[in-house]
């Protein structure tokens, strides 16, 4: 709690974070999974969020997307107060979520999965007779050429390899046009050549739309060269980029000398 | 970077299905010969006389159940939801239009001594027809309230169950639940639906006279290919796209934004006025409806005829519930008691062996057709057509004398030894080629 108050002080609230987690407590059957004074992330920033396992990573991308509801605090997202709002309703504003596991509709071709991230209504009837534009049709080629996914957008999802899987659920997020993307390790379970991939493709993204990344690969986190905040047992440990982070003693005590500790 | 991805790509062969497919040439065929066949071919032989009309009888309220099996198909195959109730909202459709026929205006075999009202009021010492009787003596309200009472009922049910997040198994055991409800309900004597017999003395000519049978064959046979058409263009549309999705990943369609509730109700109440307008169409040709058609087991009996078919393809629970149907029929008048060894041993089979049921034997048929391997593709069908053949001419009640006549030694009708060949032959066939294009490739 010491250490809270400490470095409390270091992350002042910034009045034009898209995103702000004020106080916010998660408890799970009286075990502490999340406890945050502040965390703001910035329009059009991508931040990292790293941290060991059970660290509350992907508990804060639960309480950002309205999965879980936090038992004190305050959730603002775009300066509205998102605190109870339901899941949809809060995916109705804005926030796209990216799953750890690719979670895309194998029943659905490539582009029928894309057709359904559309920015269109979600409506029963107007969907019975919704029909896609040419504008909407190209902007999903684009979307999926710039994945290298254009080749199989007729084949049913259930067919693809995972890293594709991955990158047709991110081009679903980028399609729906978000506020914020959150990513829940995107790089889980990929071969080196497309967590490279996926790793540029979110570096194409920054600058563009707001994106929290939660990552476990720090190989992968140097490559996306951004933000970094350290999650530990819950609380922000610290903040900034990988490098500055890596030295801060409070992080390599909790995190990275966690094996040095016992050797 | 460009390779790497290029080559990742190259992982998944694409094989959209081109025009000019062989397999989707042989698929458009056999639905233009289907619809003809149903519309043309059969009335104009039962109208010479070619066929008997108890068999056009048959095949009309056996289209019935095909409108229950599109149904099933679309809240089953494509959302994921396993409704046991299905055979409830058929009655409550068939209950509608038995409650027309049995009154006099609807030409019901009501007597004097009876006080001119369905005789089973005599029961509850009844002598005038009851006020909610009272509309049914208009076929439009009767028609219109056996098409809307259902569809609302499952709107409304399906609201309260959707809306708590009722998911999975626990949806099954709930409309288990109402259907058994329902049972009880309509074997009461009090509710004065006929109970435990349920509601008949219809129109006598109905299912005894030869042009009321084609006409009623007709209707259903329209409906069925109206529904088929109607289905096809659901599931094509975007709102079809999200059934597939709620079936594969609900929450992840929650966090895209939709409402997976209003999906499940409004398919639902869509599968319910199906099997509605099936009742609505059968019980006039079966001369009776009661409880008994909305039995438990007569509600997972309704799911096998969509899991034999092969789910989540419109043909699938088509033919699916014909087949079973047919084969039913056969069995039960020359081989009654093995029907339920050859029902159980269908289902494990379906289980086991062809998740895909039917549907997924075509599938293999047109790849093997894709990969240009014909011979072998013949032989895949084979069985399958074999046995189409036979419930064709089981349907037309075209077997010749010969094959019915009993083995001496099984007391089994020839036709099952020649079906059973038709389907076993092939089979070894295509197993005895396979083996060889393996062993050819070893050596």
């Amino acid at each position: 709690m010491t250490a809270d108050r400490e470095s409390s002080d270091v992350f002042l609230p910034g009045p034009l974070d898209l995103v702000q987690l004020e106080d916010v407590r998660v408890v799970f059957d009286g075990f502490k999974a999340l406890d945050i004074h502040y965390f703001g992330v910035d329009r059009n920033e991508l931040r990292v969020v790293i941290g060991p396992n059970g660290a509350g990573k992907t508990t804060l991308c639960d309480v950002i997307s309205g999965k879980t509801k936090p038992v004190a605090g305050r959730v603002m997202f775009d300066d509205v107060d998102i605190t109870h709002m339901k899941d949809t309703a809060i995916a109705g504003l804005g926030v796209g979520r990216k799953f750890q596991t690719p979670t895309v509709f194998d029943g659905l071709t490539v582009f029928e999965n894309m057709e359904l991230a559309l920015p269109a209504s979600r409506g029963v009837w107007r969907n019975l007779f919704a029909r896609i534009s040419g504008a909407d049709r190209d902007r999903i080629d684009a979307i999926l050429a710039r994945v290298r996914l254009l080749g199989v957008r007729d084949v049913l999802s259930r067919s693809l390899s995972h890293g594709q899987r991955q990158w047709l659920e991110i081009s679903m997020l980028i399609l729906s046009g978000p506020k914020l993307l959150l990513v829940d390790e995107p790089a889980a379970g990929l071969t080196d050549h497309e967590t490279a991939l996926t790793a540029e493709l979110l570096t194409e993204l920054k600058g563009q739309h707001t994106i929290i990344v939660i990552e476990h690969d720090m190989e992968f986190v140097r490559r996306l060269a951004s933000r970094v905040t350290v999650l530990c047992e819950g609380k922000v440990l610290a903040d900034g980029p990988l490098d500055a982070v890596q030295e801060d003693p409070k992080v390599i005590e909790a995190y990275l000398g966690r094996g040095k500790e016992r050797a | 970077m460009s390779e790497a991805g290029a080559s990742l790509v190259g992982e998944v062969p694409a094989e959209p299905i081109r025009r000019g497919d062989p397999s989707a040439t042989i698929a458009r065929a056999a639905a233009w010969s289907a619809v003809a066949i149903l519309l043309v071919v059969v009335p104009t032989l039962a109208a010479l006389g070619l066929i008997e009309p108890s068999s056009v009888n048959r095949m009309g309220r056996y289209l019935a159940y095909v409108l229950v099996a599109l149904g099933i198909d679309l809240i089953w195959g494509y959302t994921g939801l396993l409704s046991l109730c299905q055979a409830l909202f058929f009655c409550l459709g068939g209950y509608a239009i038995g409650m027309f026929l049995s009154t006099a205006q609807g030409g019901g075999d009501v007597r004097p001594e009876y006080h001119d009202i369905p005789q089973f009021f005599f029961y509850n010492d009844i002598t005038a027809l009851p006020a909610f009787w009272r509309p049914f003596t208009s076929l439009p309200v009767a028609i219109v309230a056996g098409l809307a009472v259902p569809t609302a009922v499952a709107a409304l049910f399906g609201w309260m169950i959707f809306r708590s997040r009722v998911r999975g198994v626990y949806f099954s055991i709930i409309t288990q639940a109402l259907a058994w409800a329902a049972l009880l309900a309509f074997t009461n004597h009090h509710l004065l639906m006929g109970g435990t017999n349920g509601l008949s003395n219809f129109f006598r000519p109905l299912n005894n006279d030869r042009p009321w049978i084609i006409g009623l064959y007709l209707a259903t046979a329209v409906a069925v290919v109206a529904a088929w058409g109607f289905c096809r263009w659901l599931v094509g549309t975007r709102t079809g796209r999200v059934l597939i999705a709620v079936r594969d990943n609900e929450s992840r369609l929650r966090f895209a934004g939709f409402q997976p509730v209003a999906y499940k109700v409004f398919i639902f109440s869509v599968a319910a006025f199906l099997a509605a307008l099936g009742g609505l169409l059968y019980t006039p040709q079966n001369g009776v409806i009661g409880p008994s058609n909305m039995s438990i087991d007569w509600h997972i009996t309704m799911v096998i005829w969509v899991a034999v078919g092969g789910r989540g393809r419109l043909w699938g629970a088509i033919v699916g519930a014909l087949a079973v149907n047919f084969a039913y029929a056969a069995m039960t008048s020359d081989l009654p008691a093995v029907w339920p060894f050859v029902q159980g041993a269908m289902f494990l089979a379906v289980v086991l062996f062809f998740p895909d049921g039917l549907v997924g034997v075509w599938d293999r048929c047109a790849a093997l057709l894709r990969d240009g391997r014909t011979t072998r593709a013949a032989l895949a069908i084979a069985p399958l057509a074999a046995l189409s053949v036979a419930l064709a001419i089981e349907a037309l009640g075209w077997w010749p004398a010969a094959l019915q006549r009993p083995l001496p030694v099984l007391g089994i009708p020839l036709k099952y030894l020649v079906i059973v060949l038709g389907i076993t032959a092939p089979v070894v066939a295509g197993w005895l080629q396979d083996r060889a294009v393996r062993v050819e490739a070893a050596s």
